[in-house]
């Protein structure tokens, strides 16, 4: 909100629904008209994370989002013999290099009040390219914080 | 873990052979005897407590082993001793306790040191907790101290009762004193451990000894703040904040290193991406195409900085929107704004307010920084912040210096705090300052919740203005009388109908005219009117408290110079005058006054002289002026009374003096016999001027202008009576007072309520304390608290309906009868007044005891000095007759005396005033002022105040009633007048009743009640009237009277088409209204000469003429006299006779003044003396 954006409910309710119902994969937030937060896409609980990172981009190249995505990735502690499943929720700001700055600075500058909206996700991932966006890049942002 | 004990003394530096010898003598002589020059210290893992001296004592062994052993050692270490040395690290510690030993005084004791962690591996930091015995116990501070290369202060800390200690769980914690947040993190669990035992051992005692800030403890510690040396990183390190996001970049000093190839390369990345920045359209420039650019301006790949890059270009563009020039003073901007050095430098920015929690102070060394550490969420609470930012900001300027007010963006945090300080310093309100700011910087947006707290701090910042101006006024009540002015004014206001306001605003712009102040007092006045009128209070406050004395003393110069132009006056033969300073005879004095001339003038002016003299002596002493004006305001509330007596007499004596001498008053009061009866109808008119500008005094001394527009009112208003003397009179019986004050045309009725009620509410406002009360009860309220007041001016209310019957006075019977009522009610009412006044409270003992002991006195004194005068003489006799009546007219008469010369004072201001008006309007308005503010005010005000005083409540529910009834009365006279007289006399004879001690004067005016009901019974069967009169004893007389309204003008509003009609044939209306008048006073004065003597009960027709002896052997046997000497017309004894019961009415007001002027002022005996001798001299003119 330091930027003047608020955060709708509904963003606040659907990330309720991821975390706690786990009723959908993702949700794609966007901010509508340059004063609120709104949700753009839910993601259905099967969807894979290809389909998360088409819909982070479909507004285009100039444009930016934000990207709450529940994560599951399979965990070996040390010591243990089974993998254990985990999940983690982040949440990423999407700012293509190819935005305007303006329009970067808006989503950099709201970011703040999405985070401190959506109490509980575990790890914040602001990627500017695919490279930075991709499943192994954040899989392995999750996994530098579980125990080895 | 070891025993480290610590040689304090510098000296034992300075000499270490005696170290040697006698080091440990040293250690326990002077840990016992002496302050400790050495000190044992349980040193380990980085941590340091003192042991008590029990245990130092205890343990000498070791120290003393340790020191025998160590004793090269110590030498060698630089002077000071350790005793033990426990590996490297206590040594280390020890080190670093010996140092701190030279920062610390002796007097002050090092309870403990801890050692801190630090961001920069090199440096040592402890916190060090200090005490010393202060004259409450032992005090306490924090000290951080830097061991570096030199051992410094970094941070100081009192701990004080609001300490507060809280784990951060993270193996630190953090204490917290007003408001002030520092975070300490121990090097070990071990140390923390100890540290927080040691805090919260001082911060129990600190809470044991309740210190605070600013609480004259602590003052040694200045010592150490003003020694806050430490370099600017250690100093950031000591104010590190929690919660950070954005953190400065680390300060150069702390990167101890070389700066790195990145860093360079970042400098270089910084400065040319600014450029780049600035060259391009940003609006349509991508963060890919800046940083092609900048890898084509530095020719290399930046692909490692790409996100450094990203984060620079957020930090260009932001400061690339410049902080908002909000005021001269205040900039509203953003994190990145608070980070741009060179944009601060250039705007003159000194001290910043960052109101963020996440972001960093960036120049913590630079500039000045008040953290307000919030988030921008909903749930954030701005508003208890924002005291403290408005002090700071209005702090900034006064230095000349400019505030950065910024958050993360400078949209809703930042902005909500400007707009807040815009609210409280410029007086805006919230959308006033809202859209001020928003219009200098449009991107602002508090978010709702901040918007909410704006209005509530507008409705806070109201409530302030308020309460100063409310504490103001109190302040200057007490100080001054203005107050009452503005509650006059105010209690008006509040219930007051129009006419009144108008009359009001009509005497504030004639105020205007006379002077600047006048003017000023003007402007602010017609404000207080309205509810709205704190300002105006204010501005009001502001003038009057200069001029307040002043005005009292120019009054009391007025009154003088009134004196002696009543005095002249009174040489030329103004009998009114004479019966004026009496004041209890008022109205019947007038005539007889008139009888008597230079006598009565002569004595009069003396006492008014003295009477101007106790004023200006009141004046002087400021409390007094309270009293006074609460007196002044009784006399205010009195003047109705006494108006529609003077009136009704005024009435009486136009109408004896029949319809030419009316004439002849009307056309300015021709000396000798229209004197007479002009005087008479001016008086009454100057009664109520006299009222309103008695109003006016007390309100505050600034009421001069008040009073001079007053008396322009007056004198006015007087020109008008004159010339509808007869109208009037008859109005007047019923309205005058009010409708002087009211416009003309709309004295009648509305006139008369709105007069009442401003009578009543400035009686309200005479009481300073219920000032606001008065302000919204000004009607309501006034009328309650003016109950005693309002009976009294009720009966002088009840007088005017009679006097309204006096239109019925056609019928000399009616009139009789009415003017019987008028008598009964007065006499009933009297009594009650006197009774509810004592009735209420040990007050009402007290002031019945010094009523008593006053009528004592005066009745001493009349007896002494009135030997001559009969007035006394009737006194007397009606005393020994009738004890209750005796002592309360006896009481009334003294207090007359007193009230007289009050009232003569006013009466001289009045006169003063009317004066430049005109000589003869003045003078006859002064001496009627006199006369009939003497008289009904004095009641008026001893009612009003008891009753107010006594019983509000009471007087609230009664008055309420009363109010009403008069307000009705105004508009619908019969029956509203008929009803609301019956209940004012039912309230009046239930408080009569609820009295013990009006049980005798419940008598009596059951008695007379009786005897009131049978006058007008007769006089009602001999009118037809009759039925109205069976309605109640009482009542009957409001019946009657309001039959005989309605006979003659035949509706409420007949006062007003009856003085039309009456203009229209005034002379002859006036003649048989005289007439009537005569007639119904001579009953009435039968009637009252009956309640008087309630043992006369039986007499009543019958006994007209010894009711009329009863009344001419207090008052109206004077006036008899003087009409008998005048022998004009039998009327004028009639009018005679209704004067007496108003002097009753007075006499009981005046008794109640006088107690109150003997409470206040312990002056009422001289001043019943000088009353006295004035009636005195006015029966002796009667007898002549």
């Amino acid at each position: 909100m330091a930027s003047g954006v608020t955060v709708s409910d509904v963003c606040k309710t659907t990330y309720e629904e991821i975390k706690k119902d786990k009723k959908h994969r993702y949700v794609i937030f966007f901010i509508k008209d340059e004063k609120q937060i709104d949700v753009e896409v839910i993601g259905a609980r099967d969807e894979e994370y290809d389909q998360f990172l088409t819909n982070l981009q479909a507004g285009g190249a100039g444009e930016c989002r934000y990207g709450l995505y529940d994560f599951e990735y399979t965990h070996q502690c040390q010591g243990t013999s089974e993998a254990s499943k985990k999940q983690k929720l982040f949440l990423m700001s999407w700012c293509p290099d190819t935005a305007k700055v303006k329009k970067k600075m808006l989503y950099s500058s709201s970011f703040d009040a999405l985070k401190k909206s959506l109490v509980g996700v575990q790890k914040y991932i602001q990627a500017t390219d695919l490279s930075e966006a991709s499943q192994e890049a954040v899989e392995e942002k999750l996994r530098a914080t579980d125990r080895q | 873990m070891a025993l480290v004990t610590i040689q304090r003394s510098p000296s034992s530096g300075s000499s270490p052979s005696q170290d040697d010898t006698a080091e440990f003598h040293d250690s326990l002589d002077s840990n016992r005897n002496s302050k400790s020059l050495s000190e044992c210290y349980f040193a380990g893992k980085g941590t340091a407590l003192v042991l008590p001296d029990a245990d130092a004592s205890a343990q000498p062994h070791p120290a003393c082993a340790v020191d025998g052993a160590n004793a090269a050692p110590s030498e060698v270490a630089d002077g000071a001793t350790p005793v033990s040395v426990a590996g490297q690290n206590s040594s280390a510690i020890q080190r670093h306790l010996q140092s701190m030993f030279y920062l610390l005084r002796p007097e002050e004791t090092l309870k403990m040191a801890v050692k801190l962690e630090s961001v920069h591996p090199v440096r040592t930091r402890y916190l060090v907790v200090v005490s010393r015995m202060g004259s409450r116990g032992e005090e306490s501070c924090l000290l951080g101290i830097d061991c570096n290369e030199e051992t410094t202060v970094g941070l100081v800390l009192r701990v004080l009762a609001d300490t507060k200690i809280t784990l951060d769980g993270d193996g630190g914690f953090s204490v917290s004193v007003c408001d002030s947040h520092h975070i300490f993190k121990p090097v070990s669990v071990q140390a923390m451990w100890s540290a927080l035992q040691t805090l919260h051992k001082v911060s129990a005692k600190a809470r044991e000894g309740n210190y605070f800030q600013g609480g004259g403890t602590h003052s040694w510690v200045e010592h150490y703040e003003a020694r806050v040396a430490s370099d600017r990183s250690c100093l950031n390190e000591w104010h590190a904040m929690d919660c950070l996001e954005s953190r400065r970049p680390p300060s150069p000093d702390s990167i101890r290193a070389r700066p790195t190839e990145r860093d360079e390369t970042e400098k270089v990345i910084r400065s040319t991406l600014k450029e780049i920045m600035m060259s391009v359209d940003l609006d349509e420039v991508t963060s890919k195409f800046i940083r092609s650019r900048l890898e084509e301006e530095l020719d290399m790949d930046l692909g490692e900085f790409k996100s450094f890059i990203d984060q620079e270009m957020l930090v260009i563009l932001g400061q690339m929107d410049a902080p908002t020039e909000i005021f001269d003073h205040v900039y509203l901007g953003s994190e990145w704004n608070a980070s741009n050095y060179e944009e601060l430098q250039k705007n003159g920015v000194g001290h910043i307010l960052n109101v963020t929690r996440e972001i960093d102070n960036f120049f913590p060394g630079t500039f000045d920084y008040l953290n307000v550490r919030v988030y921008d969420d909903e749930k954030t609470d701005l508003l208890k912040h924002w005291d403290d930012t408005f002090k700071y900001i209005t702090k900034a300027r006064n230095e000349g210096s400019k505030v950065l007010v910024h958050c993360k963006m400078g949209v809703s945090r930042s902005a909500s705090v400007v707009i807040a300080y815009a609210m409280k310093a410029y007086n805006w309100d919230f959308d006033k300052a809202l859209h001020h700011v928003k219009d200098k910087r449009s991107c602002i947006k508090p978010n709702t919740n901040f918007l909410t707290q704006l209005e509530t701090y507008q409705g806070i910042l109201d409530a302030m203005k308020n309460k100063e101006k409310l504490q103001r006024s109190k302040s200057e009540t007490n100080l001054k009388s203005p107050t009452n002015n503005n509650k006059v004014e105010k209690a008006p206001s509040g219930g007051t109908p129009t006419p009144v306001v108008q009359a009001l605003s009509k005497s504030y712009d004639l105020h205007s005219s006379l002077s600047g102040q006048d003017l000023r007092q003007m402007g602010a006045r017609p404000k207080s009117w309205s509810p709205d009128n704190l300002a105006t209070r204010e501005i009001k406050e502001g003038v009057k408290s200069s001029p307040g004395f002043m005005s009292l003393e120019d009054l009391s110069q007025k009154s003088a110079s009134k004196e002696n132009v009543q005095d002249s006056k009174s040489s030329l033969a103004r009998h009114v005058l004479m019966p004026c300073d009496n004041g209890e005879s008022y109205s019947v004095s007038p005539n007889q006054i008139v009888h008597l001339p230079g006598h009565d003038t002569t004595t009069r002016t003396d006492d008014k002289r003295t009477c101007l003299a106790e004023t200006e002596v009141k004046i002087d002493n400021s409390s007094c002026s309270i009293s006074r004006v609460k007196t002044v305001v009784a006399s205010e509330t009195w003047d109705p009374g006494e108006d529609k007596s003077a009136k009704i007499i005024g009435l009486i004596v136009s109408d004896s003096t029949t319809s030419p001498v009316c004439d002849q008053k009307l056309s300015s009061i021709v000396p000798g016999d229209s004197s007479r009866t002009p005087v008479w109808t001016s008086s009454a008119v100057i009664m109520t001027q006299s009222a309103v500008s008695s109003n006016s005094f007390s309100k505050v001394p600034e009421s001069r202008s008040k009073n001079t527009a007053q008396s322009d009112l007056f004198s006015n208003q007087l020109d008008k009576v004159f010339d509808k003397e007869e109208k009037k009179q008859q109005r007047w019986s019923t309205f005058q007072a009010t409708a002087d004050l009211d416009d003309k045309l709309a004295r009648e009725c509305p006139s008369r309520q709105s007069s009442w009620s401003s009578y009543d509410s400035a009686v309200v406002m005479g009481f300073p304390e219920k000032n606001e009360l008065s302000r919204h009860s000004s009607w309501g309220s006034g009328d309650t608290r003016i109950l005693p007041s309002r009976n009294s001016s009720w009966g002088s209310y009840d007088m005017r309906p009679r006097t309204s019957v006096y239109y019925n006075n056609e019928k000399g019977e009616k009139i009789l009868h009415s003017t019987s009522d008028l008598e009964q009610n007065p006499s009933g009412i009297f009594p009650y007044d006197k009774e509810d006044i004592p009735w209420h409270p040990g007050t009402v003992k007290r002031t019945k005891q010094r009523l008593e002991g006053s009528v004592t006195t005066a009745r001493q004194l009349t007896n002494d000095s009135v030997s001559s005068s009969c007035v006394s003489l009737n006194k007397t006799p009606s005393s020994e007759t009738l004890f209750n009546f005796a002592e309360a007219v006896n009481e009334s008469l003294v207090e007359r005396g007193t009230t007289t010369l009050d009232v003569e004072s006013i009466s001289a201001i009045s006169n003063k005033i009317d004066i430049p008006f005109t000589d003869k309007c003045s003078v006859l308005s002064p001496n009627i002022s006199r006369l009939s503010t003497s008289a009904p005010e004095p009641c008026s005000m001893e009612l009003v105040v008891h009753e107010c005083s006594l019983s509000r409540s009471t007087s609230n529910v009664s008055g309420k009633d009363a109010s009403v009834q008069p307000l009705e009365n105004g508009r619908e006279q019969c029956s509203s007048v008929k009803m609301q007289t019956s209940f004012l006399e039912s309230l009046q004879k239930d408080y009569q009743m609820s009295t013990k001690k009006n049980e005798e004067s419940f008598e009596n005016s059951l008695g007379k009640v009786k005897n009131l009901k049978k006058e007008f019974e007769a006089k009602s069967s001999s009118v037809g009237v009759v039925d109205q009169m069976s309605i109640s004893t009482e009542r009957p007389e409001r019946p009657l009277k309001v039959t005989k309204n309605r006979s003659l003008p035949s509706s409420p509003v007949c006062i007003h088409q009856l003085k039309e009609l009456k203009v229209v044939s005034d002379d002859l209306n006036f003649k048989t209204i005289r007439s009537v008048f005569e007639k119904n006073k001579e009953e009435t004065q039968h009637v009252k000469l009956r309640q008087k003597s309630s043992k006369t009960n039986g007499r009543n027709h019958s006994s007209r003429y010894s009711c009329i002896e009863m009344a001419i052997d207090k008052n109206p046997r004077i006036l008899s006299t003087s009409l008998i000497c005048k022998t004009e017309k039998s009327e004028c004894d009639y009018k005679r006779p209704p004067i007496v019961p108003a002097v009753k009415q007075i006499a009981a007001t005046v008794i109640a003044t006088a107690a109150k002027k003997q409470q206040q002022y312990g002056k009422t005996h001289p001043l019943a003396r000088i009353n006295i001798k004035p009636r005195h001299n006015n029966p002796v003119y009667n007898t002549m």
